[in-house]
């Protein structure tokens, strides 16, 4: 999967030349995920996605490194990358889907459009069919901002939370994703 | 013996909340060691990074990923995002080596950041994540 990934994103990032109106990108794109429980709250963040959007398609990537997390407390982000995501093993996170309802979307005319997501996500090496409901808002020709509210279940996606510290996290994780693409323009 | 038994057992109270108190201050009261103390792994430019995982992803995350690198290059951009992070591109805009200094370090190193010129040399110390489409460094500080 990782690998498949990286050429998706490769091809995509060099056909951007080809049809630049077309294709919007960040890396620094926001995920945070948030559990809570009667024990303790869990929050971390990564503010290094990477992310690329075709609007004439509706096809969205995120890709996320499991390290770039950032939690506060040193233990916490020590056990999600040795225990939870083993990070060694499974660096990456990532999603890759459609708009379901593109014409919905007037990329033309700034506002904010609500959207209907599916695809694939893959966290821990396990990939599961998703749909989520996310908001877009065109904020230029060159700016398009995106963001969504979902659940995951560590559960399932193979993530194993010993009994022990079980009563620390939440069944479900609330995940909040924040992007701000812009149009890619070539350096080059 | 009485004597002995009362020293034997204060040893071990003493050992006992020794261990308890490093357990706490391990778990909950361990802060991070700031990147400026952090002594580096390697130091490469932000070329040679990029091209050992081009060459080579998995080899590269073996060898440097969760590493303290030293990089040299010049600068391609420097954004801003609304949280006050500060992101410092390197080799090219796309698939190149990204640096994400964070709000709290760019508060610190304020006129460092101001003194950031695309096209200009820099040295960044910061943690190797991995790749992507670019090689992610975070926790960076600009060190010249």
């Amino acid at each position: 999967m990782n690998k498949r990934f990286f050429w998706l994103t490769i091809s995509l990032a060099l056909s951007i030349s080809v049809s630049a109106q077309n294709r919007f990108f960040t890396k620094t794109g926001h995920i945070d995920f948030f559990s809570h429980t009667a024990v303790e709250d869990i929050k971390a963040v990564n503010d290094q996605v990477t992310s690329f959007l075709d609007i004439a398609t509706g096809e969205m990537i995120f890709s996320v490194l499991s390290r770039s997390f950032q939690f506060p407390k040193p233990l916490m982000q020590e056990h999600f990358n040795e225990n939870y995501m083993e990070s060694e093993k499974f660096p990456k996170a990532s999603f890759a889907g459609k708009i379901a309802d593109l014409k919905a979307v007037d990329f033309t005319k700034p506002g904010k459009y609500q959207v209907k997501v599916s695809g694939k996500l893959t966290i821990h090496g396990v990939t599961k069919d998703v749909e989520t409901i996310g908001e877009l808002s065109v904020v230029g020709t060159d700016k398009i901002d995106g963001t969504s509210v979902f659940s995951v279940k560590p559960e399932d996606y193979d993530i194993r939370i010993p009994s022990v510290v079980k009563a620390n996290f939440a069944e479900s994780m609330k995940v909040t994703v924040q992007m701000n693409y812009q149009l890619y323009i070539s350096k080059k | 013996m009485k004597k002995k038994f009362w020293r034997l057992a204060g040893i071990g109270v003493l050992l006992v909340i020794s261990a308890s108190g490093f357990t706490y201050w391990y778990g909950f009261m361990r802060t991070e060691k700031p990147m400026e103390k952090m002594k580096a792994d390697f130091e490469i430019s932000a070329d040679s990074l990029f091209a050992a995982f081009s060459a080579g992803e998995k080899a590269a995350t073996e060898k440097f990923g969760g590493k303290i690198l030293l990089l040299k290059s010049n600068i391609v951009s420097v954004t801003k995002d609304g949280s006050g992070n500060v992101t410092v591109t390197l080799v090219d805009p796309m698939m190149g080596v990204t640096c994400t200094i964070d709000s709290l370090e760019a508060v610190k190193q304020k006129s460092e950041i101001a003194a950031l010129t695309e096209g200009q040399s820099v040295t960044i110390k910061g943690r190797c994540d991995g790749m992507l489409t670019d090689v992610k460094i975070s926790k960076c500080m600009v060190v010249k």
